[in-house]
């Protein structure tokens, strides 16, 4: 899942990265209004964290601006104005949360999961591919009950995998979602990932592979019938 | 008496009941006055029939001929009449008198003078009666030294009397009248006591009405002064005026709470995350997490400190410590923390300052405020822009490029947590250092004010 950040504090925001990063999450940070809105418009994030008061644009503008041009993405709004006046100009923005400063960590990553699941039309933080099961709350993934042992990055690409099962994933799509620093085209950082998850969700010498290779296309993630 | 409506009651009712009380006691007096008047006047008419009987001829043989006094005044000879009289001859002759009195007597005055007397009597049964009293020459004949009567004569005394019993009467319907239409003209100005001030205080009734609704989230509003009469209409127009004070007062409270609540809000966010991300994640945290950690805590007290000596400075509590202080040196100590952050932003500095100037001031305040307009001049003016410092007799100049800085700034500039940009980021300022700054001017009794002209921020702060 890839966030975008855009706080002005740097420490929060350093601060802030690192947190999403260690939970499994590409972030792209900045802490100006303008680069932000232009990072939200280029690229395709699962979800964005908006500070409202902003150098050279406030967080409202960036969100009018993106929902104008029909970007749906999750917007959360940070802030340390609490007024309720504030908060119902946020939500009627058409930002999906917000969240007032100072605020605890775990809330804080519980939501912006939410509104990442939000975003594959999941209501709840499990999901299931065959015998494959992934709780993104609790961090735990299970292969016919098997508990699978994945870093936070391998869990991110398994999790973006099942939440769009059926779907063929690019390699570009994994490349944005997972990778918060630009993949070299000559990389084959996606491949190596998908080889090592592959090798982590067959438990047993008789599971079924479920991520499938489409030539020219990317990867799809099912339970072929045959 | 606090009250304007009793106070009218009272003025209005009491001055009422007064005049018609002095009003009553007027016509009293001039009715029965009048009363007494025409009772003299017929005493008088019938003293000239006295006289001119009493002056027949001189002897008692032709006056036994002439009218009989008895015959002339019948009104006086009715039993339990109200007319009497009573004639005292010279010399204790025999007194003749009135058939009306009966067994009763009138008072003898005693000796009388030419002019007739008219006075209030008793009569020997304590009757209160009108007289009058005069005296009627007698024959010569009668008088001592005959002959030269005419010239020296005797005189009798006359007492002519009417009961004042019907005049009384009289006075008494009088009074009763005056007490019946006083009652109902009492109680006619009651009602009308009572129409008038419901009309004439129904604006003050408004108004109470208008002021209990006010609170401080109607302080918007303003009072309608459509069809205020105009004695309350400069009252109208205080509460306006005071109304938005309190409107601009509360605004800036707000705004304030506002702030502080950015202000510290942040800082202490930072301060959560570093510390959860440190706990959670404890190989991320190490010297850097725990610099950072001490930086805002430094943060957070110096605004904590500039909030304290602002209420302080506010409050008028913190006492002066006055001394000569070499301003020069003063400006000079306080520039050079920032000379190295000037020299790292390559701004142009240009000081011009007099080399003995002394003020009689409190040294330590004045050094906030020196220290705040550098500090802004240092941390706001564009990289490479220019900083002028200067020096006068009255004057201390503080000046600095400000091409973003628009006229609308200059007003606003001056309150708590005020900076032209809203997000706040970026410096360390808490955005304090010129309201603070103002306050230790005005402490000092120093104006400090600032001006923009042709994109260059001026501060003047000067004596008086």
């Amino acid at each position: 899942m890839r966030i975008l950040l855009v706080e002005d504090s740097v420490r929060l925001r350093e601060t802030l990265a690192v947190a999403l990063k260690r939970s499994g999450y590409a972030v792209d940070a900045t802490g100006d209004g303008r680069e932000g809105l232009w990072m939200a418009q280029d690229h395709s994030y699962d979800a964005a964290i908006l500070d409202i008061m902003l150098p050279s644009m406030d967080g409202l503008s960036i969100l009018k601006e993106l929902r104008a041009g029909g970007d749906e993405t999750p917007v959360m709004f940070l802030t340390a104005r609490d007024a309720v006046d504030d908060r119902v100009a946020g939500l009627r923005g058409g930002a999906d949360d917000y969240l007032v400063k100072p605020f605890a960590l775990d809330e804080l990553l519980a939501r912006v999961e939410a509104m990442c699941r939000r975003g594959y039309q999941k209501a709840t933080s499990e999901v299931v591919v065959a015998d494959l099961r992934l709780d993104s709350a609790g961090k735990v993934a299970t292969r016919n009950g098997v508990p699978l042992d994945l870093p936070a990055r391998e869990f991110a690409l398994l999790e973006y995998l099942m939440l769009r099962a059926g779907q063929v994933v690019t390699r570009t799509q994994i490349e944005e979602h997972i990778y918060d620093d630009l993949v070299s085209p000559m990389s084959n950082v996606v491949d190596s990932a998908i080889c090592a998850l592959r090798k982590k969700i067959a438990v047993a010498g008789d599971s079924k592979p479920l991520i499938h290779t489409r030539r020219g296309q990317g990867y799809v993630m099912e339970e072929k019938k045959r | 008496m606090k009250s304007i409506r009793r106070r009218l009651v009272v003025w209005l009712l009491g001055g009422l009941a007064l005049l018609w009380i002095v009003a009553g006691v007027g016509v009293y007096r001039s009715v029965r006055q009048g009363l007494i008047k025409s009772i003299d006047a017929e005493l008088a008419a019938d003293a000239l029939t006295v006289r001119f009987v009493g002056r027949g001829d001189e002897d008692a043989e032709s006056r036994a001929r002439g009218p009989k006094l008895k015959d002339r005044l019948t009104a006086y000879q009715v039993e339990n009449g109200d007319s009497f009289y009573q004639i005292w001859p010279p010399e204790g002759g025999v007194v003749e008198r009135s058939d009306s009195l009966g067994g009763l007597e009138l008072t003898n005055p005693g000796a009388v003078g030419k002019e007739d007397v008219f006075t209030n009597t008793r009569m020997s049964d304590g009757r209160e009666v009108r007289s009058m009293v005069f005296r009627v020459p007698m024959n010569a004949g009668r008088g001592p030294g005959k002959g030269k009567g005419r010239f020296n004569p005797a005189y009798s005394v006359v007492m002519l009397a009417k009961d004042l019993a019907g005049v009384e009467r009289t006075l008494s319907a009088l009074l009763g009248g005056l007490f019946i239409v006083g009652l109902l003209a009492g109680l006619g100005a009651v009602a009308l006591v009572g129409l008038a001030l419901r009309d004439g205080l129904g604006p003050l009734d408004r108004l109470r009405e208008a002021t209990r609704g006010i609170d401080a989230s109607s302080l918007s509003s303003r009072f309608p002064k459509d069809g205020v009469p105009e004695e309350l209409l400069p009252v109208y127009g205080s509460l306006n005026e005071l109304l938005s004070r309190l409107e601009r007062g509360f605004d800036r409270e707000r705004r304030f709470s506002a702030d502080l609540a950015h202000e510290m809000r942040t800082p202490v966010a930072e301060l959560k995350m570093l510390s959860e991300v440190a706990l959670k994640w404890p190989e991320e945290s190490g010297p850097n997490t725990h610099g950072q950690t001490l930086e805002i805590a430094q943060r957070l007290q110096a605004t904590i400190d500039s909030l304290l000596n602002l209420a302080r400075w506010e409050s008028g509590d913190s006492q002066l410590c006055v001394d000569s202080v070499m301003i020069g040196e003063l400006v000079a100590e306080c520039w050079e923390p920032w000379a190295a952050k000037a020299g790292e932003r390559e701004l142009q500095t240009n000081f011009q300052i007099r080399e003995v100037v002394v003020w009689e001031t409190d040294g330590g305040v004045l050094r906030v405020i020196v220290n705040n307009l550098l500090s802004n001049a240092v941390e706001y003016t564009p990289r490479g822009g220019r900083v002028w410092v200067g020096v006068e007799t009255d004057l201390i100049r503080v000046a600095n490029d400000a091409p973003d800085l628009k006229e609308t700034d200059l007003e606003r500039m001056f309150e708590r947590f005020w900076r032209a940009d809203a997000s706040r980021s970026g410096t360390g300022h808490s955005g304090l250092g010129l309201s603070l700054a103002r306050q230790g001017a005005e402490m000092l009794g120093l104006t400090l004010d600032a001006n923009l002209t042709d994109g260059v921020l001026h501060f003047s702060l000067k004596k008086g």
